[in-house]
């Protein structure tokens, strides 16, 4: 088996990705330096080849990214957290090995996507499982600042649950946008659509969130 | 009481995406490289890639539109696919190790069962003992330090130590074992296989027939329960070919010496001259008594194993002891005064008061 050559990657989309909490330099990404001077391209084909040296590299280098997005969608460390990220990179593998994966955007970004998606369809499921087991209980009011407190975080809670019940693409479209930071260019190029077809999906799904958040039967959670 | 929330505008909204995005995430744990921390993420990962790409979908497949008989043919030839079996590490107490073309595949510790593609070796850390499901059937047991690769559906390599092997009836099948002394063959049998840098290859039959092919020349033996063959690595490399049963090398026991004794012997002088030792041959089957000493050995050491199973200890401890007396330098004396040990650990853990009697009974 060929080794593997070491270069440098200097993907532009990285930085995007940086700025948007997706790949940020953390003492969490101090091995990542390493691996990260193996290019995309390079990775993504000895992960083809199934060259097993390339498990390693892979996993240093998305272990990051695929973890804070699936913590940013639940924003807390959920008890099956660790199957979470495992399934999340058997999906990014899985992808990869059958070559749909276009190279367009960084693979650190398009990973994060990936495990986001997962992240709230394991949302949906969840809440459906809750919904049918044991209907939620609205949490007693308080005052002063605790009340503020809880009251941002039922804000936060809400939206993220009605994006959770919402057409996928509308859904996941908005996250990226609005939770992620990605402009249109970019969710264009990780969902593979066109400028205009993100920009169309961000906009009816704002619109469907909204008015989910304001139709008292969908007032839910 | 709870209020129902509020009905929320644009501009709160866009609040609470703002919140959300600033929100702090739960601190990260520092990415390790697996080649120092092995986990079972990244063990999904090494194997996932080295299993390739999925098979794809059908509707994919066939996009361009072949007939149902094509198709039907298709998903059968998928299922069987799927349901291929695969061999799965299924117990461990302590750690192993997995290789795969001179690399270390990162591995971890758990209760999960793993699976043990094609060239994969397996190897057992010290003080650590493995059970895998073969995909044959065949279940597979290694002792501590021991190390075995997969070679392919229907064979493996013993490269160190002890595995014991338990195959059921395979039919018109077979299964292979492979060692560099030798390959074993089986079709359904209870046999362990021993390869020691000093002691060389050794292969020990419980149940059923095998049949041992030397690699280094010689004819093939048929090995029969309660037998043990054995051979001798620093032969087996220098000689090209192992002696015919009829001229057994100098210093080893003759087949045709009373069985007992050539037993004895053998596991006396543990290594014999260094040539491939058949205890007895096929042809001298008919010849050997019923129970050799081998045989005896075997005997007492199973029926000590069963006691020990079926909850009876002192029973165990007793077989063991006589076991260690009669035989004392036979290579099951020492796996008994382990077991020995470890029994009398299990009585004093239950009743101390019963230990000092153990412990006369079954010193050696």
């Amino acid at each position: 088996m060929r080794q593997l050559r070491i270069v440098r990657a200097g993907q532009s989309a990285d930085a995007l990705a940086a700025t948007s909490g997706v790949s940020g330099p953390s003492a969490a990404d101090a091995p990542q330096q390493e691996s990260a001077e193996l290019s995309d391209a390079e990775l993504i084909a000895a992960v083809r080849r199934g060259d097993h040296r390339a498990s390693s590299a892979i996993y240093e280098r998305l272990n990051a990214p695929i973890e804070r997005a699936i913590l940013r969608v639940f924003r807390r460390r959920e008890v099956d957290h660790d199957d979470l990220i495992q399934a999340a990179f058997e999906q990014v593998i899985k992808t990869l090995l059958r070559e749909r994966f276009d190279g367009r955007c960084s693979l650190r970004a398009w990973a994060a996507t990936l495990a986001a998606n997962h992240a709230l369809n394991a949302l949906t499921a969840r809440r459906a499982q809750r919904r049918l087991l044991s209907p939620e209980i609205p949490r007693e009011t308080g005052s002063g600042d605790t009340e503020q407190r809880y009251a941002a975080r039922d804000e936060i809670d809400r939206v993220r649950n009605h994006l959770a019940d919402m057409e996928r693409d509308k859904a996941l479209t908005v996250f990226l946008y609005e939770v992620m930071g990605h402009d249109l260019s970019e969710i264009a190029n990780l969902m593979g659509v066109t400028v205009a077809a993100a920009q169309s999906r961000l906009v009816r799904g704002r619109r469907e969130l909204l008015q989910r958040l304001n139709d008292p039967a969908g007032q839910r959670s | 009481m709870n209020p129902k929330p509020a009905a929320m505008t644009e501009t709160e909204l866009q609040s609470a995406f703002r919140s959300w995005k600033d929100e702090p995430l739960p601190s990260l744990p520092a990415v390790t490289p697996m080649r120092e921390q092995p986990t079972n993420l990244g063990q999904a990962i090494a194997l996932q890639i080295g299993r390739g790409a999925p098979p794809r979908r059908l509707r994919r497949v066939f996009a361009g539109g072949f007939g149902l008989l094509a198709a039907a043919a298709a998903v059968w030839v998928g299922f069987w696919f799927d349901a291929r079996p695969v061999n799965r590490l299924r117990a461990q107490v302590g750690g192993y190790e997995l290789w795969q073309d001179g690399v270390m595949l990162p591995v971890a510790t758990g209760t999960r069962t793993t699976p043990l593609p094609h060239g994969v070796t397996l190897k057992a850390l010290p003080g650590s003992t493995l059970s895998v499901e073969h995909e044959s059937g065949a279940q597979l047991d290694l002792t501590p330090r021991s190390a075995l690769r997969f070679d392919d559906e229907e064979a493996v390599s013993v490269l160190t130590g002890e595995v014991s092997f338990q195959v059921p009836k395979l039919g018109r099948r077979s299964f292979k074992v492979r060692t560099v002394a030798a390959d074993v063959v089986v079709h359904g049998t209870q046999f362990v296989v021993k390869v020691d840098a000093k002691q060389g290859t050794q292969v020990s039959v419980f149940e059923g027939l095998v049949a041992v092919q030397p690699r280094h020349g010689g004819e093939p033996r048929m090995v029969y329960p309660g037998q043990l063959w054995r051979t001798d690595p620093v032969a087996a490399a220098t000689a090209p070919s192992a002696p015919t049963a009829g001229s057994p090398p100098p210093g080893n026991p003759s087949p045709q010496q009373p069985p007992e004794k050539s037993g004895t012997t053998e596991s006396a002088t543990g290594q014999g001259s260094g040539e491939a030792t058949p205890q007895p041959g096929a042809q001298d089957r008919d010849r050997a008594p019923a129970t050799s000493s081998l045989g005896q050995q075997t005997q007492l050491f199973s029926r000590a194993m069963q006691a020990k199973e079926a909850g009876r200890l002192d029973e165990s401890l007793r077989l063991l002891a006589e076991l260690t007396r009669r035989f004392p330098d036979a290579p099951l004396a020492t796996e008994a005064r382990v077991e020995s040990f470890r029994l009398r650990a299990r009585l004093k853990a239950s009743s101390g008061a019963r230990q000092p009697t153990e412990r006369d009974q079954s010193a050696p």
